[in-house]
């Protein structure tokens, strides 16, 4: 959700005492050097496709005729492989918030000390790109393996009052400083994640203070499988506390509070109160008036992604059915207000992007902003059109969420407090998946009659309905072949059925999305001579592996809470018997003490003719430290081993 | 835990972001939304003796349900066909009649388009308000057209079906217009031809168009979809006959007069570079060789295509100063520097396989959509496209294959010479592997040699693993064994070098695979069991099946039976083949060892729909061939 630009809106105004600045912006004399040299990098510093050899920001604050912010950037980069260039040869500045380029220049050093620079016609404006905004592009000319290229500009735009610098990339960075430069009337607050080095602060000269970070040898961070990239690199938040008159302060309360007041709007309740008439809610409990506005709208309001005021004006919203992630959640506050309903709004971090710190308030790490109705204990996220109140989705469970209680009296909506507190994930007894099936051999011993049903529960079942209703009929066909029968090559499909597609089955989520599928398939049979070998391992479908080849660095971040029950019969056909079932029983687990966190338990039982073997393979937790990397990859790589489960059927000796 | 557990949800909106063009297909029996109508209508008029040409647009779709999928509307444009008016409104039903409701927000986007890093192109871009069962978003907007070589073609379909699909243009009866048709169902396009005192309508209309199919490994739309392209021959001026695109010369003149407004820049220091690079070479071939393979290496594809930038080539002194071009600015580079050398090149516009047309067919723009270089040579022609950073020299690049290219001669001099299709014996894959047994399953060394387009495919996927970090593509791509392979010493040779076949060997440690049970133990001996594609359902399956080169996978396997072992099942040796596709799988037995060869060739670009029964009998043939085991028994 846009959600930067309402804060800002609201936080200008605490730097409305302009006064004159009379020394010089920072950006006027901040120059690079007129004749460049080719640095000299240890091997292990290009055993990457680039490395930063200088990375450094200036962002200044002033309080000229109008205040202002002018960010300096300046980088140098080695470019060590092709790849280096493809990657990092096309810069893209963003420019949005009405920021104004003020100054560009760009080179390329050959290895041999050639300098080329950019022709100004090359460089490139695009606006307005599909939930991006405005951009100056350009592409580094002259640039080759071996040589640097190098870009400093500067942009103007309004005050940054609250901010974040990233310090950390998947390639190593030699020197990196960002330095915060302001009135020495003002004080600023930061603080620093993920191991950066401490700011210093002072002052910058006898008007002007600085915060400044060195950072010098920063490793690469490179991405991991079931991690939290972004997350995990080293950055200051930086927020102005005061401005010398008064206590600005950038608190968790003022976040809420702003957000409340700035999305309410007055009188909206009075305009949906027309179409709330037509769903009948007045006697109903208030779940069912919950439920009632969802599907109503999500069935008949389009949501627009885009930043433009008239998608965010409730009266232009119920007039044209249309609104962005903003319109569409003020339409459903004012909904509330007329029902007299009183949700909590949940501010929420994107688990895998960056968390909230409920020691450092800051709007970045606020992604999402979702419902919590207290009586019915049920979330409700208005911007995802195939979600249904219940869970919050799972990229947003189990971690700080901001809740928010709030009031609407006379015509204006009052902030009452706020809290902290954990989005519980649905548990994995809600996240029943899995498939059922039975193999039959009685026509054909090398190719079996499958009949499985796949199931799914949950989160699952509320993201694959979204899916299957989203889709055209070839992709539709194409994602179910995928979740049903991935790993399995040359299936012939006989017939399928498909049952809980409905979207508002999502209500509830004890409802399953179910596939059930009739096929045969020539690779479950493997033939030796005159034995058979039956792959039943491949039925439960292609299963993610782990390597870790270097040491790991990042905790574990699980996309979803699942419990994983696989039930495969397969029917001993006459004369025949099945040997090599010992392979079947594989029992793998992560504990935390007595409590089973995550576990692979797959074994067999044999009665008369009748093979039946059962997995479970759940998750039950988001999160996993790194100290349990291995356990976790063993769990995750049992299922990859049951994939390979292959057992002999065989005549009985006469 | 499943690998398939991250979908996102694609919005329609969003998608289109990223697919400009092809919209997508969906379900007709249970419709969401229809087109009642779809036109185009062009204005052909003479002023002031140039051809002044406007489109107008028409479309009304009725929405079903699933709203929030089909109420998103672009319109595409550029410099070259801008828009000078639009307006939508939805028709809301009430009862017997319709309420219009205007769209009152609409906004202008700038579009990135992949492979494109400036295309001046944009989008306007709306949602029809107010949608219900019933509703009609209705759809009106004209374009000027600037430039008359650059008709779009109209197409008949869309991504839901249209009821009727009309285009039709007005001229002077003064102008000379041809079109044709392309695409199936285009025998059902009814033609009318209407005069009028001064100037001739001309109409073609399509009743009940089925939605555009999107199946896996097609074709482009062009293939399938029924359109009609429609250009100006030519139109009379004052007595005289101005030739616009008669035929294939008229064409050539209008590319011909656009690479000769390429700027001169000084070309000293790129001399001093073609002197450098072709000291040590002594025949014209490895000259050429020299100069395409530096240009391949040091000229990264960056694409500059606003306006006329889309068609005239940055100069070559230019294009060696900033190290990066699109396709024609490396063409006309590599050009310049064979003419250095004294060596005759051409600039050469050709149309990928994603066009299906000929010169012949259309002597139009819409016929071609990329820039190489040619140069004659004793046996022919050889095609230098370095837009493929890792093309063996000699190789077209696998998406111009069979296509025409218009050899730029000079001055009214040209020729349309056929891009020959690459045999499958240039693009190998040879694996070698020693097996044995050890305590958790097998081991052994993997080797592969790659040439043509299998190497190209490798060097492709080591780029992107670099770019992604993805450590997996090596497992990903050779595919040995089943699960949890472990790769030792690797080493990875030819890279980098287009003279050279790609090699790569490592030693592999595959838990499990075999099977022991009692004295027995099976082992299948196809490491590597990935078929070529999948099974064609005969039924639903309405388009050709496209692959983007011929090849032959050899692959030989040595196992050794481990001690206190004998063999006792050999598979049967099997040997099939088909004019498109072909299996071979070997068993014999060397002393204590088992040796396996297989090859797998597959010789089509396009495999239509009559062979279908064929394919699904290949893959049948060759999924049973991989369903083999070695059975070994222990020894008494």
């Amino acid at each position: 959700m846009n959600l930067r630009s309402c804060f800002l809106l609201l936080l200008i105004n605490v730097t409305q005492f302009a006064f004159a600045q009379k020394n010089k912006a920072i950006h006027v004399t901040y120059k690079w050097d007129e004749s460049p040299v080719i640095h000299q990098l240890s091997s292990e510093m290009t055993n990457f496709p680039a490395t930063y050899i200088l990375h450094h920001r200036t962002l200044e604050l002033r309080m000229d005729a109008e205040p202002h912010s002018y960010f300096t950037e300046h980088k140098i980069l080695r470019i060590n492989t092709n790849a280096g260039i493809e990657k990092y040869n096309k810069v893209y500045i963003p420019m949005h918030g009405g920021r104004q380029l003020l100054s560009i220049q760009v080179r390329a050093i050959d290895p041999s000390g050639k300098v080329t620079n950019l022709k100004k016609e090359n460089l490139k404006e695009l606006e307005n790109v599909d939930g991006f905004g405005n951009y100056r592009i350009f592409a580094v000319e002259g640039l080759t393996i071996g040589g640097e290229m190098e870009y400093l500009y500067t942009t103007k735009e309004s005050p940054q009052v609250y901010g974040r610098e990233i310090f950390q990339d998947e390639i190593p960075v030699i020197e990196s400083k960002f330095e915060l430069v302001f009135p020495d009337k003002f004080v600023f607050t930061t603080k620093q994640y993920n191991g950066l080095a401490k700011p210093v602060t002072g002052s910058y000269d006898e008007t002007r203070r600085s915060i400044t970070v060195s950072a010098n040898a920063i490793p690469a961070l490179l991405e991991e499988e079931y991690a939290a990239h972004d997350a995990s690199k080293m950055r200051l938040d930086f927020k102005m506390e005061s401005n010398g008159r008064a206590l600005t302060g950038i608190s968790w309360q003022s976040i809420s509070q702003r957000f409340v007041t700035n999305t309410y709007e007055s009188g909206a309740a009075t305009k949906v109160k027309k179409f709330l008439k037509a769903l009948n809610l007045e006697n109903k409990s208030e779940l069912e008036k919950v439920q009632g506005v969802e599907k109503y709208i999500k069935t008949n309001f389009t949501i627009k992604r885009s930043g433009h005021d008239a998608y965010e004006d409730t009266k232009s919203v119920i007039e044209n059915h249309v609104g962005s992630e903003r319109g569409i959640l003020r339409l459903y506050m004012s909904c509330w207000e007329a029902l007299d309903l009183l949700p909590e709004l949940v501010l929420c971090s994107n688990r895998f992007k960056g968390m909230m710190d409920p020691d450092f308030s800051s709007p970045h790490d606020i992604s999402d902003v979702i419902f919590y109705f207290p009586n019915l204990d049920k979330y409700l996220t208005p911007d995802t059109p195939y979600m249904r109140l219940g869970a919050a989705p799972d990229n947003l469970a189990s971690g700080n969420a901001l809740f928010v209680r709030y009031m609407v009296s006379a015509n204006k909506a009052l902030y009452l407090g706020h809290t902290f507190r954990d989005i519980q994930p649905l548990s994995h007894t809600h996240n029943d998946v899995g498939v059922h099936a039975v193999l039959n051999f009685q026509n054909n011993l090398d190719l079996p009659e499958v009949k499985q049903r796949n199931f799914w529960q949950g989160y699952r079942a509320t993201l694959y309905r979204g899916v299957y209703h989203y889709r055209n009929a070839q992709e539709k066909e194409e994602f179910i072949r995928e979740v049903t029968l991935s790993g399995i090559d040359d299936v012939t499909v006989k017939k399928r059925i498909i049952e809980g597609d409905d979207m508002n089955l999502s209500f509830d989520p004890e409802h399953y999305f179910n596939v059930t599928t009739e096929y045969t398939a020539q690779s479950l049979v493997e033939k030796a001579g005159e034995d058979y070998l039956i792959a039943v391992g491949k039925i439960i479908g292609k299963q993610s592996e782990l390597y870790q080849e270097k040491e790991r660095k990042l905790n574990i971040e699980f996309a979803s809470i699942s419990d994983y029950n696989h039930e495969i019969v397969l029917n001993v056909p006459t004369g025949y018997t099945f040997s090599g079932l010992e392979a079947i029983k594989i029992n793998n687990e992560l504990r935390d003490g007595e409590k089973v966190l995550m576990r692979f338990y797959s074994d067999y039982t044999l009665e008369g003719n009748k093979l039946t073997i059962k997995v479970n393979e759940v998750y039950k937790v988001l999160k996993v430290e790194k100290k349990d990397y291995v356990a976790f990859r063993d769990v995750i790589n049992s299922a990859a081993d049951f994939n390979k489960v292959v057992l002999v059927l065989s005549k009985i000796a006469e | 835990m499943l690998s398939i557990n991250m979908y996102k949800i694609y919005i329609p909106g969003l998608l289109l972001t990223l697919q400009p063009i092809f919209l997508c297909a969906q379900n007709n029996i249970d419709s969401e939304a229809v087109y009642l109508r779809k036109s185009t209508s062009l204005n052909i008029d003479i002023n002031d003796g140039v051809l002044e040409i406007v489109e107008h647009n028409l479309s009304e779709k009725i929405f079903y349900k699933n709203f929030e999928k089909h109420a998103h509307e672009s319109v595409y444009y550029s410099d070259f066909d801008p828009v000078i008016n639009l307006d939508a409104q939805t028709l809301i039903p009430t009862g017997s009649n319709y309420k219009k409701m205007k769209v009152s927000t609409i906004e202008t986007k700038d579009i990135v388009q992949p492979g494109i890093f400036y295309g001046g192109y944009k989008r306007k871009d709306f949602v029809y308000p107010m949608l219900m069962n019933g509703a009609i978003g209705r759809l009106e907007y004209a374009k000027k057209i600037t430039d008359v070589h650059l008709l779009s073609p109209f197409y008949f379909n869309e991504d839901i079906k249209v009821i009727s699909a009309q285009f039709s243009v007005t001229f002077p009866s003064s102008v000379i217009l041809k079109y044709k048709l392309f695409g199936e169902n285009n025998n059902k396009v009814i033609f009318k031809e209407i005069s009028h005192a001064n100037d001739i309508t001309y109409t073609w209309t399509l009743a009940d168009v089925p939605p555009l199919d999107i199946e896996k490994n097609a074709p482009s739309r062009p293939y399938t979809s029924p359109h009609i392209i429609l250009y100006v021959d030519s139109y009379e001026l004052k007595g005289n006959k101005k030739r616009i695109l008669s035929d294939v010369s008229d064409l050539y003149r209008w590319y011909d007069g656009l690479v000769k407004l390429i700027p001169t820049h000084d070309q000293t220091q790129l001399k001093h570079l073609v002197t450098d690079l072709t000291k040590q070479a002594l025949t014209d071939t490895e000259k050429i060789r020299a100069v395409f393979q530096w240009v391949q290496q040091n000229i990264k594809y960056v694409a500059f295509e606003n306006g006329m930038a889309g068609f005239v080539p940055r100069s070559a002194a230019d294009v060696y100063t900033k190290r990066y071009g699109d396709c024609k600015d490396m063409a006309n580079l590599i050009k310049e520097m064979l003419m250095m050398c004294g060596i005759e090149a051409y600039h050469t516009w050709i149309g990928t396989r994603s066009k299906p047309y000929t010169y012949q067919d259309v002597p139009t723009a819409v016929a071609d959509n990329h820039m190489i270089c040619s140069v004659r040579t004793s046996e022919g022609f050889i095609f230098l496209d370095a837009t493929n950073p890792f093309l063996s020299y000699g190789n077209p690049s696998s998406m111009i294959q069979g296509k025409e290219a218009l050899i730029g001669l000079g001055t009214d001099k040209y020729q349309v010479v056929k891009v020959p299709v690459v045999k499958r014996s240039n693009n190998l894959r040879v694996d070698s592997l020693t097996v044995e047994l050890d305590k958790i399953g097998l081991k052994g060394t993997f080797s592969s040699w790659l040439s043509g387009y299998k190497k190209d495919d490798f060097e492709i996927t080591q780029l992107k693993a670099e770019l992604h970090n993805d450590r997996k593509n090596i497992r990903d791509f050779f595919t040995v064994g089943n699960n949890n392979l472990g790769i030792e010493k690797l080493r990875i040779s030819g890279l980098g070098n287009p003279n050279l076949p790609a090699s790569v060997y490592f030693d592999f440690a595959q838990p499990g695979y075999y099977k022991s049970v009692g004295d027995k133990m099976y082992i299948n001996l196809n490491l590597n069991k990935s078929l070529p594609g999948e099974k064609v359902d005969t039924a639903l399956r309405k388009q050709s099946v496209e692959q983007d080169y011929c090849f032959e996978d050899r692959t030989l396997t040595v196992f050794t039976i481990p001690d206190g072992y004998t063999l006792t099942y050999l598979p049967d040796n099997i040997s099939k083949s088909w004019p498109e596709f072909g299996i071979t799988s070997n068993y014999r037995r060397d002393k204590n060892t088992i040796i396996v060869e297989t090859i797998v060739y597959m010789d089509y670009l396009y495999l239509g729909r009559d062979k279908f029964p064929s394919w699904n009998e290949f893959l049948q043939q060759l999924s049973s061939i991989y369903q083999q085991s070695v059975t070994l028994t222990k020894s008494i």
